[in-house]
């Protein structure tokens, strides 16, 4: 297995390295709006070209920062299959029963597609150049209002973070219980459909039985360590935004304004 | 300070279950190194999870550097006096980086986070990972893993820290980083108090405990627990090879004058005899 698993942070100094985590996380929420408001050519070009620039600011490797694209490739070509064959068009190019070619059809394959590239680069720009506890701490910072409506806001934060260092954890013993189960004659890549399928449950049964095992080992590390709930921990520093977060989101606001009024 | 005086502790999971520890009596001066021995399930992990009141006292009397562990009032002074590091790393951490995991404990007793930084910076460089603080800890080996997982603990300065077979999952070299780490901190006046079934890993300790079937069966200095052969035997470990070695001797009719616990003592041992 790859030590450096898809959306882990990656060490760094670059400016997304070093722009606030609550600004990141803002902004790309912003952008994902943006991306998902831009219709037209110009609009796109505009949106590729400032999703192009954060991931160059990033200084992260070409390969690392679309990896979750290309291991997708797959399912990529089922969504571009599905719209280019079964859009409902008024000028299809060819038509037989449910299946319609058309260029409509073939543009809306295109534009989901390029929607869903975009918002995974950016996603991998976000989470590889911000430590998970920064990035909880800014989901906590950005969820500290619902404090008022009684939302226990650091713990949720809590289960967060804990949640995403246990994946690398889970990833590799799943790999671990799949190599034994494969070692003992069970197909998961190789097979008729149904036999792969009845080789899932023996599979899910360990690693839910793992998970909870590793949860209850977790639960009491913490307690050791005093863990006694989110409110009775030091205050997170409440810093405010640096002028450079401000001016990130400023920009991606703009560029949302932009794909609403202009384009 | 650092001292452990127990009396008689029973406990048992269930309503109807034997009881995992009958009668235990314990008791451990400041600044020892202490090894608890026995094989899996005779009460060893049990019976140190009372020490930081993890679990809760049911029968008997448990002082821990003069706290009550029945004093609820006293519980998170007691959590922080006495550390613990448990048998799989990857199920201590918290955070994704090293010098995170390592300042949750501070954040946990709200340390003010002016201090966190340095305080992170000494526990890392007293287990050898200095500068250690943002990488991943699922990226390092299995020693440097637990000796992570001990800056987590050593970071709020326990008086006791408990490693509950905190060796049981590592590789020899990753083994001798965590037993030279304990004696480093025996070294500076904590006590130490090693949970294990590996008879070996309690030879340089000041006290060994010998427990079976949730009873404590011998008490003594190393020299004085683990050349009995017949006590380990009923424990269910086997003897350090020195000491089966001496045994053997004896019964081939060479006798050697003292009983060695290393193989180092031995050969000083069959040295002697020319």
């Amino acid at each position: 297995m790859n030590s450096q698993l898809t959306g882990q942070y990656i060490p760094g100094t670059s400016i997304m390295h070093r722009m606030d985590a609550r600004a990141k996380f803002s902004g790309f929420l912003l952008l994902i709006a943006a991306v998902i408001l831009t219709g037209t050519i110009k609009g796109y070009l505009l949106t590729i070209s400032f999703i192009l620039i954060i991931a160059a600011l990033s200084k992260l490797p070409p390969e690392i920062a679309t990896g979750s694209v290309r291991r997708m490739l797959p399912f990529f070509f089922v969504v571009f299959l599905l719209n280019v064959l079964f859009f409902e068009s008024e000028t299809p190019l060819w038509q037989w029963g449910i299946v319609t070619i058309s260029i409509d059809g073939i543009a809306q394959g295109a534009n989901i597609l390029l929607r869903i590239v975009l918002i995974l680069i950016l996603s991998n720009v976000l989470t590889l150049t911000t430590p998970p506890m920064a990035l909880m701490a800014a989901i906590e910072s950005l969820m500290s209002p619902l404090r008022f409506i009684g939302v226990p806001v650091g713990d949720v934060s809590m289960i967060l973070s804990v949640a995403v260092q246990f994946i690398p954890t889970l990833l590799r013993e799943t790999d671990d219980i799949r190599t034994a189960q494969t070692a003992r004659g069970a197909q998961f890549e190789s097979g008729k459909l149904l036999d792969r399928a009845k080789a899932l449950p023996p599979l899910l049964t360990p690693i839910f039985l793992s998970a909870f095992k590793r949860a209850d080992e977790l639960a009491v590390a913490m307690e050791a360590r005093g863990y006694r709930g989110g409110k009775h921990r030091t205050k997170k520093a409440s810093q405010p935004m640096p002028v450079s977060g401000w001016l990130a989101l400023l920009l991606c606001a703009a560029l949302c304004a932009l794909q609403i009024f202009l384009f | 300070m650092g001292s452990i005086a127990g009396k008689q502790i029973t406990f048992a999971y269930g309503y109807d279950d034997a009881p995992t520890l009958n009668g235990v009596d314990i008791s451990v001066k400041p600044g020892q190194l202490v090894a608890i021995l026995g094989r899996n399930g005779c009460g060893k992990s049990t019976l140190v999870r009372h020490f930081n009141a993890l679990l809760a006292l049911q029968e008997g009397e448990l002082s821990v550097a003069g706290i009550d562990v029945r004093d609820e009032a006293e519980l998170w002074r007691l959590r922080r006096t006495v550390g613990m590091v448990f048998q799989n790393p990857d199920n201590q951490f918290v955070s994704s980086l090293v010098g995170e995991d390592v300042a949750f404990g501070l954040e946990n007793y709200q340390v003010p986070r002016s201090e966190i930084p340095g305080k992170v910076s000494a526990a890392l460089e007293m287990v050898g990972l200095a500068g250690f603080e943002e990488r991943s800890p699922h990226l390092l080996s299995g020693g440097q893993k637990q000796r992570a997982a001990l800056a987590g603990v050593l970071a709020l300065e326990p008086e006791i820290l408990v490693l509950d077979e905190a060796t049981a999952m590592l590789d020899p070299v990753g083994r001798r980083e965590i037993l030279a780490a304990a004696m480093d901190l025996r070294m500076r006046g904590t006590t130490v108090i090693m949970i294990t079934h590996i008879v070996e890993e309690a030879i340089p300790a000041d006290l060994v405990f010998l427990m079976n079937e949730g009873k404590m069966i011998a008490a003594g200095t190393p020299e004085e627990v683990l050349t009995v052969p017949e006590l380990l035997e009923q424990a269910g470990l086997a003897p350090p090879l020195p000491v089966r070695l001496y045994h053997d001797l004896r019964t081939a009719g060479i006798a050697l004058e003292h009983c060695p616990l290393t193989a180092e003592a031995l050969a000083e041992e069959l040295c002697r005899l020319k």
